[in-house]
């Protein structure tokens, strides 16, 4: 139910979205991730006066994708503040004011303009901390969608999940759901680390349900766990981001023909949960992973190096199998886009082939 | 070693009249520089007699005092070497100095063109920039003898840039600079040897050895920064955070002439002056970029105009006084913000 749930609102029809609000009991809410992440933004500014936002068009055009959308009437100028378009100098800034004392979340209207400030992000932020001998922590946010849009074409696609989580000093997270992206962002934003929190705009419109307990002002997911969205036996598949609504999309179409998988929710791709997808693994023998971003020295690519080191690998009966962007810069035209991702049909062949089914 | 120090040490308190258990030697010798005047006997005959040292009256203390005139008809001997004596200057509290008048950029006036200096202040000066330049000078042999390793930046030969700008600002205002910090690491409150200790890699270290030549931090010092021009996105924010808190501090940005011609640097000028921000950045420019002269690299030298809508100063960065009064000025306008903040350029003629 709740996968054909998605697979209907993910093709994007508005009227259909009304239906379900009638098919569905009324004290499960569905709340789109956008306004998961806005009322978890709300709530941190609220709570403490050092939180304060900073970005292009975050104050008066209400974020470019209308994530703070409200925060600058209620808040103001003093701790909405809206920049020029100097990714490097306002994250430099954002670094300074961290190390003087405020709780910054830098906003980057796409991760792609972050490669413009990574200086600042990797030897301001990230390895300060350790360099100073502990005496000088950074406790910053940065936040924007991350990888693939629709028809954005190459310079606006890349996936940087693998280049930050390649570094000591930071904290990487990737929220799939509303209720991943208003824990994961509160536990953000009260890390006293820099964290990296990657979004994904195609899921800012997306409604999920959300349980009672999350819509606490103290509701934090704990940064560094993963979660299993679906119990399984044949076959794991870990993923983060977009990808987890693919794998639970594959493995419900594989449970028909009587595959039975298990998806497992990353949501910190740095630290890296390996102990849940090890103990995954000893159950059921197999792992697939699925990722928006490259192949060469991706995030699958280090489950698997981390698998192999670790007690799991004597449970595996066939290699592990990478499902993973096309390695290519992200073509424009829609037929060639959709096939540079991963699909659930791409998916479900690799779980196949794993099983040798 | 030792038996000799205490005679040496015996020898000074007799003559400075000071008991043995109370000094170490080297406090003993700057209480003796108090006392005692090195003269070599053709100095003292050519020197015209009203401007000869007199005998001074006997000071308040006293036992000196007959060391004093006992000692004072053996300076015409020839082979006489030293000659106790006080002059006036032991008992002025202050002089005023007059310096060189700034080159301004979009300001009506500059800092003012004379300086007071308390009898204190120059003896403060004068210790911070003699121990930096100790330090630097140590630091060079150490690494030359590969005790310190990697990169080594030395401040030597600049150290009245950091003097002056220290005088000139609170111990609860900010500081950032790049990576030939480790002046301005002392004179914001980290000692000596844990400056040598983070230099050799020791645990005594500042950052217990992890962050090494370029990587100092204190309280409200930020650094030691390795990334040429990272540091000064990073000072307008920490004004930022003055500005947001309110609590009238400002932020001292340091930066090179290598360092100007950085795109960071001007896109945090445009923020700075947008929002306004409590924010001095001071250009150093030792005349050389890394290896490259700034008639090479620059297309403009007059860095104190390349802030544009920033209002500037070219200072003479050699003169302790002169930075002083120049960085008095910025961090006055700063706080009234009158108008945002102020650049600084010190000039620092090589050699």
């Amino acid at each position: 139910m709740a996968a054909s749930l998605r697979c209907f609102l993910r093709s994007g029809k508005v009227g259909t979205f009304l239906v379900i609000l009638k098919l569905f009991p009324s004290d499960c809410r569905l709340v789109t991730v956008r306004d998961a992440l806005n009322q978890a933004m709300d709530e941190e500014l609220e709570r403490d006066e050092r939180v304060f936002l900073l970005g292009e068009e975050v104050a008066q055009y209400d974020g470019a994708y209308k994530v703070s959308r409200g925060l600058w009437k209620k808040y103001g100028d003093k701790r909405i503040i809206d920049t020029p378009i100097s990714e490097m100098g306002f994250a430099g800034i954002a670094v300074g004011a961290a190390m003087a004392g405020l709780r910054p979340i830098c906003e980057f209207m796409t991760f792609n303009f972050s490669m413009q400030a990574i200086d600042q992000v990797i030897n301001s932020a990230a390895k300060t901390y350790y360099m100073s001998a502990g005496l000088q922590p950074v406790p910053i946010v940065f936040r924007g969608p991350n990888g693939a849009s629709a028809g954005v074409a190459a310079q606006h696609s890349q996936c940087f999940a693998a280049w930050y989580a390649h570094c000591p000093g930071l904290k990487v997270v990737s929220p799939w759901n509303s209720e991943d992206a208003r824990g994961l962002l509160k536990a953000a934003i009260r890390d006293d680390n820099p964290v990296v929190f990657l979004e994904n705009e195609l899921l800012y419109g997306v409604p999920f349900e959300m349980s009672d307990e999350s819509q606490s002002k103290d509701f934090t997911i704990p940064i560094g766990k993963a979660k299993v969205e679906r119990q399984g036996s044949h076959v794991t598949l870990v993923s983060h981001s977009r990808f987890v609504g693919h794998c639970l999309d594959a493995a419900a179409v594989l449970a028909k023909e009587g595959v039975d998988c298990e998806v497992i929710n990353l949501r910190t791709i740095r630290p890296m949960d390996v102990e849940c997808i090890e103990g995954s693994v000893m159950k059921t023998n197999h792992l697939v992973t699925v990722e928006g971003g490259w192949p060469q020295f991706g995030v699958g690519a280090e489950i698997c190096a981390r698998i192999m080191e670790g007690p799991a690998f004597n449970f595996l009966d066939a290699p592990v199998t990478r499902v993973t962007g096309v390695d290519i810069p992200m073509p424009y035209a829609k037929i060639l886009e959709e096939n540079s991702l991963p699909q659930v049909k791409d998916i479900i062949f690799s779980v196949k082939k794993t099983l040798n089914v | 070693m030792k038996t000799m120090l205490a005679i040496i040490s015996n020898a000074l308190c007799r003559i400075t009249g000071r008991s043995a258990g109370e000094q170490t030697v080297s406090e003993l010798l700057i209480g003796l520089s108090e006392f005692v005047n090195l003269t070599s006997p053709p100095a003292a005959a050519a020197v015209p007699p009203q401007a000869r040292r007199l005998p001074p009256k006997p000071p308040p203390a006293g036992g000196a005092a007959q060391l004093v005139s006992s000692r004072t008809d053996q300076t015409d001997r020839p082979g006489a070497r030293v000659v106790a004596s006080r002059s006036l200057s032991d008992f002025t509290p202050q002089a005023t100095f007059d310096i060189k008048k700034c080159d301004v950029h979009r300001l009506e006036a500059g800092p003012p063109v004379r300086a007071e200096l308390t009898r204190e202040q120059g003896l403060q000066y004068y210790r911070t920039m003699q121990t930096v330049r100790r330090m630097e000078l140590k630091a060079d042999q150490l690494y030359k003898q590969k005790i310190i390793r990697g990169f080594c930046h030395l401040y030597d030969g600049q150290e009245a840039c950091a003097a002056g700008i220290e005088a000139a600002i609170n111990p609860s205002d900010h500081l950032i600079t790049a990576y030939r910090a480790h002046g301005y690491t002392f004179t914001r409150g980290v000692s000596i040897r844990e400056i040598l200790a983070e230099l050799t890699g020791r645990r005594g270290g500042v950052a217990k050895g992890k962050g090494g030549s370029m990587h100092m931090y204190a309280p409200h010092f930020y650094g030691g920064n390795g990334i040429v021009g990272a540091q000064v996105p990073l000072g307008a924010g920490i004004a930022l955070a003055c500005q947001y808190q309110g609590n009238n501090q400002i932020c001292v940005t340091l930066y090179g002439d290598g360092a100007a011609n950085q795109g960071q640097l001007f896109e945090t000028f445009n923020m700075a002056a947008l929002w306004k921000l409590p924010c001095i950045f001071v250009c150093e420019n030792n005349k050389y970029g890394m290896g490259t002269s700034v008639e090479r690299a620059s297309a403009s030298t007059d860095y104190y105009k390349r802030g544009d809508f920033i209002p500037g100063l070219r200072v003479d960065g050699m003169d302790v006084l002169c930075v002083r009064e120049a960085a008095k000025f910025a961090a006055d306008h700063c706080r009234a913000g009158k108008v945002s903040e102020a650049l600084l350029l010190l000039l620092l003629p090589l050699g």
